[in-house]
């Protein structure tokens, strides 16, 4: 696959884990062909027998929670969505997808460190491997499109796809180092909270020297080192 | 008679003399004379009325004399009022232009002590600035070079923590 493809089509996220997804419950659904008509508990048991534990949870309550009717007219929508761009706010699947991707995604996006991006393919597929399964189209086509994009333009992939559904928010955090996984998850449910299915993006910037610089919603709190040295001539 | 005939002298030529004498006499008072009066009155009238006239012109030069030198009194005395005007003035003039000169003086010097003044702010506070850059730059340095890589990391952390409060 061409990395091209991957930073200039804007919805490239949203259609791949879309449609991969799709392709998983078609898959499943073409041999449980009676599936709609199973009661909750086989529904369970089917879709845990059929999917694996790494296969995102919130697919898994989606399918079992749909009735036929409301599965194929998310499907309808999300057709219409793919060749529109017109996001029905009672779309299950997409509002499914965008809860996928704030509070799933980006968590396991923290999960990898800085040297990830870096690293060689077969490596950054290998880690990779640790947070999805290889067996269902969509673990595929998560874990490539991460394989093949830089740390920055998943990020603005995140972003743009969280801002075509849910109107997300942006915050950018600064800091000298790199952030460590458990620090960004605090900060990240902490700004999914205060602003949900906001980006959180985390950036090194060496000039701050030491603490961190937030920058949300058009404005900034700057806790760095460097803005307590420049403040000091005024104490001076 | 004939004595006077011996010395050679002729009664007739004698009478003839006379006679011709007479004549002449008689033709030079006739037609000479009295031109010769008139010409001489009129001399002597016109040498009169000149020596007059010079007199009275005499006299009038000496009265325009004596006018001119009323008058170049006066234009003296005149031109002394003025000349003694024109001093009190020039030395009123002086007096403003010395006043005008000190004033600008002073003003000069207030406003150069000003310059200094201010001059001397601006060193003062260039060189604060100066100061305090060179700390920061110290600072910065030592901060960015000195300190451990877990206290910066832990900074982090701090950070986070003082603004979730």
């Amino acid at each position: 696959m061409k990395r091209g493809k991957f930073i200039k089509n804007k919805i490239f996220m949203l259609k791949t884990l879309g449609l991969s997804v799709i392709r998983d419950f078609v898959f499943f659904l073409k041999r449980e062909k009676d599936f709609f008509e199973k009661s909750n508990t086989d529904r369970e048991n089917l879709i845990i027998s059929h999917f694996l534990d790494k296969y995102p949870k919130i697919f898994k309550e989606y399918l079992l929670k749909i009735s036929e009717k409301e599965f194929l007219e998310d499907l309808l929508n999300l057709v219409k969505f793919l060749k529109n761009k017109e996001v029905k706010a009672d779309n299950n699947f997409l509002n499914s997808l965008a809860s996928y991707i704030a509070y799933d995604l980006t968590f396991i996006v923290d999960r990898l460190s800085n040297d990830f991006f870096f690293a060689d393919l077969n490596e950054r597929q290998k880690v990779l491997q640790e947070f999805f399964d290889t067996k269902s189209y969509f673990s595929i086509a998560v874990m490539e499109m991460i394989a093949f994009s830089t740390y920055q333009e998943l990020n603005e992939k995140i972003y743009k796809s969280l801002n075509l559904l849910k109107e997300s928010a942006l915050v950018v955090i600064q800091s000298p180092l790199e952030v460590n996984s458990e620090t960004k998850s605090v900060i990240r449910e902490y700004f999914l909270e205060k602003k949900p299915y906001s980006q959180t993006e985390f950036r090194i910037n060496k000039e701050i020297i030491g603490g961190i610089r937030i920058f949300c919603d058009g404005y900034v709190a700057d806790c760095s080192w460097m803005s307590k040295i420049q403040n000091l001539k005024f104490k001076i | 008679m004939e004595s006077l005939s011996l010395l050679g002298i002729d009664f007739w030529s004698v009478f003839l003399y006379i006679f011709n004498f007479g004549l002449i006499l008689f033709v030079v008072w006739k037609f000479f004379t009295n031109p010769i009066i008139e010409t001489i009155d009129k001399r002597r009238n016109q040498i009169k009325n000149n020596i007059e006239e010079a007199d009275k012109l005499k006299n009038e030069l000496a009265k325009q004399k004596e006018m001119m030198e009323k008058e170049k009194e006066v234009i003296r005395l005149e031109m002394e009022d003025q000349m003694n005007e024109l001093r009190k003035d020039l030395e009123k003039k002086r007096k403003d232009a010395e006043a005008e000169i000190e004033a600008q003086r002073n003003k000069m010097i207030e406003e150069v002590r000003r310059a200094i003044e201010e001059q001397k702010k601006s060193i003062k506070d260039d060189v604060k600035k100066d100061m305090i850059e060179m700390v920061q730059r110290m600072v910065l340095y030592i901060v960015s070079n000195k300190i451990p890589q877990d206290i910066v990391r832990s900074s982090v952390n701090e950070a986070w923590e003082i603004y979730k409060k």
